[in-house]
């Protein structure tokens, strides 16, 4: 049948192979649907399955990513499995909600590692979330633990951080 | 998100060198961006110390440009009355109440009134008043030989935007007969501005300090009449309500007011003394429309009426809200802000209580409270664009 389901396979910086459906992951991903449309006419309907290389992306962050695109971009998915939506309080804007904080609940380098994936691979809803999480973290952190968390070196020189902060001295 | 283009040029600028062995932890200043661009202005004033790059970024105009897009949610400035235990002049707050930034006062400084951006600020201790923004510290100074009693009003021009102060007061001629007078300062008008006379406006107005507004370039003003003659009539004579000034022509004129007219007795009796029962009209600048507010009965009820169309005199009673939990003892209620959602925010003077009123439940909620406020209105500065 000409609508049989076709996947592609996506592999990681450090060599393992993933498969996601073709359809899901171009509608997912800008970067990928970029290059399974440079490859189609090669592959003309061969039977042969696509391999793409995702060389900024590690295995385990990857594997996070397809588990966000699987659950968010698969409509047949959300609408085949009504059970998730058990886990939905009534209260919930959008029915994923919990499933999104869960999944940015990770440690802070497991976190900003999604961030340079979804930017990569250009998911704007994933963006959006992880880049929001990264916004909320920093909330509630101390000028020492951001710079630390962000591997950022203080340069500036004591007098100009002290005239930085009398500028700034009302939002502290 | 950014642009992908800017996005891919950015990919190699480090926000450090990548020391790490992994990538794990930098982040190019691009996607440093649109984190930041996520968090409230408050938060991005603090985390200007963490670097240059950072602090460069967070002063730029074109990020906060972007970040008032992202966050377009009223801010509300709030004035404090003379008081030893609360040093601020005014503070910036958003809806939640938390509060963004506070003004600290000066010995002898006093809130005139307040409008956008600007606080007209006044001190006993001198003849220079000033129209502070107080999100850049910057000022206007203008001289100002205290009037006794003087009210005052600011606004801008709606062509050349130049600021101008409207003063009157009230002089006592020969046979106790009344003068209303009045004086426009054009400010930012070099060394040689001074005060000018104008004419008197055609009918009296209104000096309390919820009575008059600026919006687009023209100030409105209830009249003396509509103000007093509320309390003992059942109709309020919309014949020139209200009174205007274009701060450009700097020339007066009068508008129709709603309709407004009640039902009932004026007066109650209570403990055996015969008293007048509550009423109030002020007007108010609601989302740049003019608003007129009427509160009124013995269960306090407010309606207001929006202006839509000035030139013909058209208003809609857009709220009609019944206070049943305060009983008599509210004297005045100020509605802030329209919302996206339609509800109401609203300023209860008399609990010094900022409340969100929802008019499909017909039902408030509490913000926060506002301690020795003296007055309230909604904030347009941008919080981010200031170094004070």
């Amino acid at each position: 049948m000409a609508s049989e389901k076709k996947v592609v396979f996506l592999r990681s910086s450090d060599g393992e192979a993933f498969e996601v459906s073709e359809e899901v992951i171009s509608a997912a991903s800008v970067t990928i649907k970029g290059m399974i449309d440079e490859e189609s006419p090669s592959r003309a309907d061969t039977a042969a399955t696509t391999t793409l290389a995702i060389p900024n992306v590690t295995a385990a962050t990857l594997s996070r990513v397809l588990h966000y695109v699987n659950k968010h971009f698969d409509a047949a998915a959300v609408v085949g499995r009504p059970d998730d939506y058990i886990f939905c309080a009534p209260g919930d804007e959008h029915p994923l909600a919990r499933f999104d904080d869960d999944f940015v609940d990770v440690d802070n380098d497991t976190l900003i590692d999604l961030v340079h994936a979804a930017e990569y691979l250009h998911i704007k809803k994933l963006f959006d979330l992880t880049c929001k999480a990264v916004a909320d973290k920093l909330k509630g952190r101390t000028i020492d633990q951001i710079r630390e968390t962000f591997g950022i070196v203080n340069d500036y020189t004591v007098e100009e951080e002290v005239e930085v902060y009398r500028e700034n001295s009302w939002a502290f | 998100m950014a642009s992908s283009s800017k996005m891919r040029s950015g990919l190699d600028r480090r926000v450090m060198p990548a020391l790490a062995a992994s990538d794990t932890g930098t982040l190019p200043l691009d996607t440093i961006y649109e984190i930041l661009l996520r968090l409230p202005a408050k938060d991005l004033c603090r985390l200007r110390i963490v670097c240059r790059p950072w602090q460069a970024l967070l002063s730029d105009p074109q990020f906060i440009v972007a970040h008032a897009t992202r966050h377009p949610g009223p801010l509300l400035i709030a004035a404090y009355r003379d008081n030893e235990k609360n040093g601020s002049l005014v503070e910036i707050m958003d809806l939640s109440g938390q509060s963004l930034k506070k003004v600290p006062k000066k010995y002898g400084d006093r809130v005139v009134s307040m409008a956008k951006d600007l606080v007209h600020v006044s001190n006993i201790g001198c003849f220079n008043s000033r129209l502070l923004n107080p999100a850049t510290g910057t000022m206007y100074c203008f001289s100002d030989r205290k009037q006794q009693g003087a009210s005052y009003l600011f606004g801008q021009t709606a062509s050349k935007g130049e600021q101008k102060v409207l003063r009157r007061f009230d002089k006592i001629g020969s046979g106790r007969s009344i003068h209303e007078l009045v004086e426009v300062f054009t400010l930012n008008n070099g060394s040689h501005a001074m005060w000018r006379k104008k004419q008197a406006p055609p009918q009296r107005v209104a000096t309390n300090k919820w009575t008059d507004v600026v919006i687009d370039g023209v100030a409105y003003l209830l009249s003396w009449n509509a103000f007093y003659e509320l309390a003992f009539s059942r109709e309020v004579n919309r014949e020139d309500m209200i009174i205007t000034f274009d701060l450009e022509t700097e020339e007066w004129g009068t508008i129709l007011g709603p309709n407004i007219s009640f039902l009932g007795n004026a007066f109650q009796v209570l403990h055996g003394v015969c008293s007048p029962i509550p009423r109030s009209l002020t007007l108010a600048d609601l989302n740049g429309s003019l608003a007129v507010v009427c509160l009124y009965g013995i269960i306090p009820r407010m309606d207001i009426w929006i202006s839509t169309d000035i030139a013909k005199g058209n208003w809609v009673n857009q709220y009609h809200i019944r206070f049943e939990q305060y009983d008599m003892r509210i004297s005045y209620v100020h509605p802030v802000v329209v919302l996206d959602d339609q509800t109401l925010v609203i300023y209860i003077e008399d609990k010094e209580l900022l409340q969100i009123y929802n008019p499909r439940s017909k039902t408030f909620t509490n913000v926060v409270e506002l301690e020795h406020c003296s007055s309230i209105c909604l904030y347009t500065g941008n919080l981010l664009s200031l170094v004070c």
